[in-house]
């Protein structure tokens, strides 16, 4: 049974993934190089440019490195006002935001190093699961026992990716309301878990069930004479 | 599974091989190979059919209820 045409998204899928595999491998191994040899080596000449969704290390136009962790911030500024159409006040709401500073070697840089290969090899992980499950499906054999398992896994990491990420922004919120001032605005911690990231883990979950029930109705058709 | 395939019994009375079989009633040897070796979980009544009209027998001839070991009452039949 084949349920791929020779024209499938799956084949396109497959290599699309395979691109996005060999890239965060080869930024996962050159982060990993540059941040242990800054722990021991000048190497402000050098250019990185790795930007990860919530934090990284990027490169300054004066060679100098920068670090960036996602923000929180409240708006203590002056009034916000639309006359034209008769607001006399409003308000800025859940502001959100990167903060960009120097980089300082430290904990700090070494902390956000480690979670930025960390969050690096979890996306290389991810991709693999993904493109075994995709080979499956282009081989005509979606209900392959160990697809379910693999599913499974990927929902599970999701959710849990999430929660970390959740965790990680807080603090990183927490550094910055901790030592960063700046007129007008406030800096705080607030949690930045995203509902909708758990949800969807949770409908890979489903996904996963029905993965098995199709490896177990599949097996039964195998041996069925 | 409690129910048998005595497939290999009637082919030997009938003097025929598995090969023979499966080419006249248009059914792969693999899949035969299942049924005999009772790793099948269903089969088909078509299939039971073919198998009945080529070895001239009825379905009891092929299958067996034999209760499996694992309780403590006797085997029967």
């Amino acid at each position: 049974m084949n349920v791929t045409r020779p024209r499938s998204p799956v084949s396109f899928l497959i290599i699309l993934l395979n691109v996005v595999r060999v890239a965060v491998a080869i930024v996962l191994v050159v982060a990993a190089a540059i941040i242990v040899l800054a722990l021991f080596a000048d190497i402000r000449g050098l250019e990185l440019i790795v930007v990860p969704p919530s934090f990284g290390v990027s490169p300054e136009s004066h060679n100098n490195w920068t670090l960036t962790i996602p923000v929180s911030v409240a708006f203590d500024g002056g009034r916000i006002a639309a006359p034209s159409i008769g607001i006399e006040r409003a308000d800025l709401q859940d502001l959100r935001g990167s903060l960009r500073f120097p980089l300082q070697r430290g904990l700090v840089f070494i902390t956000n190093g480690l979670l930025l290969i960390l969050a690096m090899g979890v996306g290389l992980w991810l991709t693999t699961q993904l493109q075994r499950v995709l080979r499956t499906v282009r081989d005509g054999k979606p209900f392959a026992p160990s697809n379910a398992t693999r599913v499974r896994r990927i929902a599970w990491v999701l959710i849990a990716g999430e929660f970390v990420r959740a965790a990680i922004v807080y603090l990183e919120n927490s550094y910055a309301a901790t030592h960063f001032t700046a007129e007008g605005l406030r800096f705080t911690a607030r949690p930045d878990l995203s509902l909708a990231a758990v949800i969807e883990g949770l409908i890979i979950l489903v996904i996963a069930e029905v993965f098995r029930a199709g490896t177990r109705l599949d097996e039964d058709q195998s041996l069925t004479v | 599974m409690a129910i048998r395939v005595k497939l290999d019994h009637v082919l030997l009375d009938r003097r025929l091989t598995l090969t023979d079989l499966a080419e006249r009633i248009g059914i792969t040897i693999a899949n035969l190979s299942v049924l005999k070796t009772n790793k099948a979980r269903a089969i088909r009544f078509s299939t039971l059919d073919a198998l009945c009209r080529e070895l001239q027998c009825q379905p009891s001839d092929l299958l067996e209820w034999a209760p499996e070991e694992t309780g403590k009452g006797s085997a029967s039949g």
